[in-house]
């Protein structure tokens, strides 16, 4: 069998560097995607380093092992490589790379791969997808841990469980394809599938094209879909024997249709095609032409090549153009109604001429006019799906609060004390600011001065009022001992040094520092202390990114200045590191609680899922018995019905 | 079911007896509609199982897929069946016909709960705004 | 102490401080803690809050596993203390022990953030799917009526047809 194969990539719109590789190696019958991920550039030495350790390892072990075996130990070889190379450069520590590879002995494919990126089988028009997703969801559902509906909106859907290099070795799935005619195979990287319509790639894929065609038509379909990543992609294709009547439609058919355009066109106008809002605005014959001509061509393009791409693209082309001029569906749907009409009478009238012909046609046009509807319902549903999401957001708008304020004094700060800079990076950095004599809101970044945004006060809701958090360890072990007065002191100056640096503003900042020098002094590094700290500083907020995380700007700020400061106070250096490792005990059992209360504030969430997934389950059940019965009454009704009356005018029950 | 992989990725996942079930029901439900030809218990059908697989949160895109997928595949046996006959030419015709009204119907039903959601986000807006 | 050295010299403790006696040397428990000591070490003592991507990467992936948020604070916990008694112990030159403190109180202060940004993302998506499960609920109440009202006029119709026969 003669196979034919081609590979193209593209760095996409929006990366900058292209951190997939790819193998195209006729000569021994390997291809290979791999699309590597890690920070500083690392993704494209991941990916190439394992590429040349795979191509390596297949050139010398070639014919003397099983494809099954050469494969599996050739991805391990690169897994290691990449392994190796990660752990010899520490910028690259944790770089990685997914693979999928192709071993082709004649008929015989050996697929492979680890990660995401993916295999797919296109025969007799379906669509198969060989390899399983290595994500960390998709283990879980396999392994029964995870119900299927649930992995669907997973928060981790997409964080991989496998890739080349987190380990030196990896698992490899393998997976044997004995190739027939007409086949066609894909691998590619998630660049594609994570862009391109999968309804898309599978008309490509199918279309009589090219080879390197197909993969440059796929990549095309991956960066009109907004080609957010880098984009891989090897299509190999068998020799089609086409059957007879494919034949037949491929040749007579489509040369019969295209004869009969004129009349497609006249019975599209007398349809009602020009007084289609769709249209409205147009000259009768450009609205002809803009509609008619091109789904007739379409149609024909498909009935050549026997595909679905050409009416697919159509369809999208026409229907989202005018949802997004803000058309309603009953207008697309009469322009539909309206070709399919001219459609089947241009087809029926053909068999009254040539039956079967005109049979082979009817079935063809049929078709290419559920993959009309398939298009028009993906976008439906992807339009549902944006108008869902934007109710779930104005729902959730309303954020609950959480109240884990006490009614108890705030904590005091303490004296000022003179700076005095030190040597460490941290101390650099801060002796390097100019003083802080007011703060932006919501400043993040360190190095620059930030403070706690109050939250908005209201009444509060879901109030936890516990005195500990019941997971967090009361007997922690206890890394210090009782300080001497002497280190309590350079605590307290450090304090003072931290605060003096801090706006007249910063309220939450300065408290936290207050929260800092009390718990300092916390010999049994008990967590009541901690956590009554921490409830003081949380006050009341919303359960949310904009009102968590201001305590940990606050948290993390504070950190900095006390270790700025603990540099500035005048003391022995034992001291002052004595000093130092109470704050950080202190800060360490503040950011403890303080995340404590996060989660006690989140739990109410989950509850609250779970009572509404209970009540759906029993919905379902209600809605599948009376959906059993329902379907037994159609089968009686079935039994009964005339068979002589004709078809769509035997019943029309209401619904 | 070999072939349920490419109908639809959600089905493939399920196990073997649920993913028969589901085929099943449609393919009953198909035979019956060619019977009746009665679009009303057609349309109770497609609503009721669009409902079912939305509270097991498959998108309607893969619902449309997997009924589409699941008709074309009964017209492809229905050809190979009954490749030179008559009757197997009509019901490879018939089948090809009643999988472009799922997918209509299914369409007509996708684009009713839009305009459901979007009356309701209006009405949220307007009380927001308020 | 250069970073590289400090680097190597905290490296030795991990044994102690993941106590890989107990729990093995594949992923001890809080071994991305102690990891992100190292790189923070390794930044000179200092990075942007929050910005540490393997450290995220690491706790996105035990809690993808399901860990809970509570487990991985408790590492945390755990690793903080016995690195704070091991560099108290093994580290003669105070200025570096101070180093290595910071970095300890840089990765605990991101690891809190990380996982409290994780609970609240995770109770926003519980937010957001309970709403969706709402939301069907609506579809299968409208299914469910209008199958009780199908079941009852084809139920009469079928008397009808047996009463005709």
């Amino acid at each position: 069998m003669k196979i034919r194969i081609a590979g193209d990539t593209n760095v996409g719109k929006v990366r900058e560097n292209n951190e997939d590789s790819l193998i195209v190696d006729i000569e021994r019958g390997l291809y290979v995607v791999l699309d590597g991920m890690g920070g500083a550039n690392a993704g494209d030495i991941a990916s190439q380093t394992a590429r040349d350790a795979i191509l390596q390892y297949v050139a010398h072990r070639r014919g003397q092992m099983e494809p099954k075996a050469l494969l599996t130990a050739a991805i391990q070889s690169g897994s290691a490589a990449v392994f190796g190379a990660a752990q010899a450069v520490r910028e690259r520590h944790g770089m990685g790379t997914t693979c999928v590879g192709m071993l082709v002995d004649g008929e015989k494919v050996t697929v492979g791969h680890v990660g995401d990126s993916r295999a797919y089988l296109l025969r007799e028009g379906r669509l198969l997808q060989l390899t399983k997703d290595h994500t960390i969801v998709e283990e879980l559902v396999g392994r029964g841990l995870l119900a299927p509906e649930d992995a669907e909106r997973h928060p981790y859907k997409n964080v991989l469980s496998r890739n080349l290099g987190a380990r030196p070795e990896a698992r490899v799935d393998i997976t044997e394809v004995v190739l027939e005619p007409g086949d066609r195979m894909m691998i590619c990287s998630d660049g594609l599938y994570g862009y391109a319509q999968i309804d898309a790639i599978q008309y490509v894929l199918g279309s009589g094209d090219a080879p390197a065609d197909v993969a440059r038509e796929l990549i095309e379909l991956a960066l009109r879909g907004g080609g957010g990543d880098n984009v891989t992609v090897i299509v190999l294709e068998t020799p089609a024997q086409p059957v007879s009547s494919t034949v037949v439609v491929r040749t007579n058919g489509a040369i019969a249709w295209w004869q009969r355009r004129a009349r497609f066109l006249q019975l599209c106008k007398d349809g009602g095609l020009t007084r289609n809002p769709i249209v409205s605005g147009l000259e009768s014959s450009e609205a002809l032409e803009l509609i008619g001509l091109s789904v007739c061509q379409a149609i024909f393009h498909d009935l050549e090549k026997s595909t679905g791409v050409n009416v697919w693209t159509f369809a999208q082309n026409l229907a989202a153009g005018w949802f997004e001029r803000d058309g309603n569906w009953e207008a697309l749907r009469s322009m539909m109604d309206i070709i399919a009409n001219a459609a089947r009478t241009v087809v029926d009238e053909l068999r009254v001429l040539d039956s079967q012909l005109g049979f082979l046609l009817d079935v063809a046009v049929s078709r290419a006019l559920v993959v009309a509807e398939l298009a028009l319902g993906g976008l439906l549903a992807e339009r549902l799906r944006a108008i869902e999401a934007d109710l779930i957001t104005l729902h959730t708008a309303n954020v609950p609060r959480v109240d884990l304020s006490e009614p108890r004094p705030r904590l005091t700060p303490m004296p000022r004390l003179t700076p005095n800079p030190r040597s460490t990076p941290t101390a650099e950095k801060i002796a390097a600011m100019p003083p802080i004599t007011a703060e932006p809101e919501e400043e993040t970044r360190p190095g620059a001065e930030q403070t706690m945004v109050e939250p908005p006060m209201s009444e509060p809701s879901g109030f936890i009022d516990r005195p500990t958090i019941p997971f967090l360890r009361p007997e922690r072990e206890v890394s210090g001992s009782h300080e001497s007065d002497e280190v309590m002191l350079a605590v307290d100056k450090t304090i003072t040094v931290a605060i003096a640096r801090t706006a007249p503003k910063a309220e939450n900042l300065r408290t936290v520092l207050s929260a800092l020098q009390q718990l300092a002094g916390d010999v049994a590094g008990n967590f009541a202390a901690a956590v009554i700290a921490a409830r003081d500083i949380y006050g009341i907020r919303t359960v949310d990114d904009v009102g968590i995380m201001p305590l940990f700007d606050a948290l993390d700020h504070s950190r900095i200045l006390v270790a700025a400061a603990v540099h500035q106070i005048q003391v022995p250096l034992p001291i002052r590191a004595r000093a130092l490792r109470a704050l950080s005990r202190a800060h360490q059992r503040l950011v403890s609680a303080m995340t404590g209360l996060v989660l006690e504030a989140c739990l109410p969430t989950a509850e609250k899922l779970r009572e509404a997934q209970h009540v759906t389950t029993e919905l379902r059940d209600q809605v599948a018995e009376a959906e059993r019965r329902r379907a037994d009454l159609e089968r009686q009704i079935a039994i009964q019905t005339d068979q002589s009356l004709p078809w769509g005018s035997r019943g029309n029950t209401e619904w | 079911m070999d072939l349920r992989a490419t109908l639809d990725p959600s089905l493939a996942r399920l196990d073997e007896t649920s993913a028969q079930t589901q085929i099943s029901a449609v393919l009953e439900h198909l035979g019956n509609f060619i019977a009746t030809g009665d679009l009303g218990l057609h349309r109770a059908f497609l609503h009721t199982f669009l409902a079912m697989r939305a509270a097991e949160a498959q998108s309607p895109a893969a619902v449309l897929t997997m009924l589409v997928a699941i008709g074309d595949t009964a017209a492809q046996v229905a050809q190979l069946d009954g490749t030179g006959t008559t009757e197997g030419a009509e019901l490879t015709l018939l089948l090809t016909r009643v999988t472009g009204s799922t997918a209509r119907v299914v369409n007509d039903l996708i684009a009713e709960e839009h305009a459901q959601r979007y009356r309701e986000w209006v009405e949220l807006k307007e009380r927001g705004g308020s | 102490m250069s970073d590289a050295d400090m680097y190597e010299a905290v490296s030795v403790l991990r044994d102690e401080v993941l106590d890989t006696v107990e729990h093995g040397d594949r992923d001890p428990p809080g071994a991305e803690v102690f990891d992100a000591v190292l790189r923070a070490l390794n930044a000179g003592g200092e990075s942007v809050p929050g910005l540490d991507l393997t450290l995220h990467d690491a706790i996105s992936r035990r809690l993808a596993w399901g860990d809970r948020e509570d487990v991985v604070l408790q590492d945390a916990e755990v690793v903080f203390d016995r690195l704070m008694l091991a560099v108290e112990r093994a580290f003669r030159d105070l200025d570096d022990q101070m180093v290595v403190v910071e970095s300890a109180t840089l990765v605990a202060v991101t690891v809190a953030r990380v996982v409290s940004r994780a609970a609240v993302d995770r109770a926003s998506h519980e937010r957001a799917a309970r709403l969706r499960e709402e939301m069907a609920q609506g579809k299968l109440k409208e299914v469910l009526e209008r199958q009780k009202a199908t079941i009852a006029r084809l139920e009469g119709e079928l008397r009808a047809a047996a009463y005709r026969g």
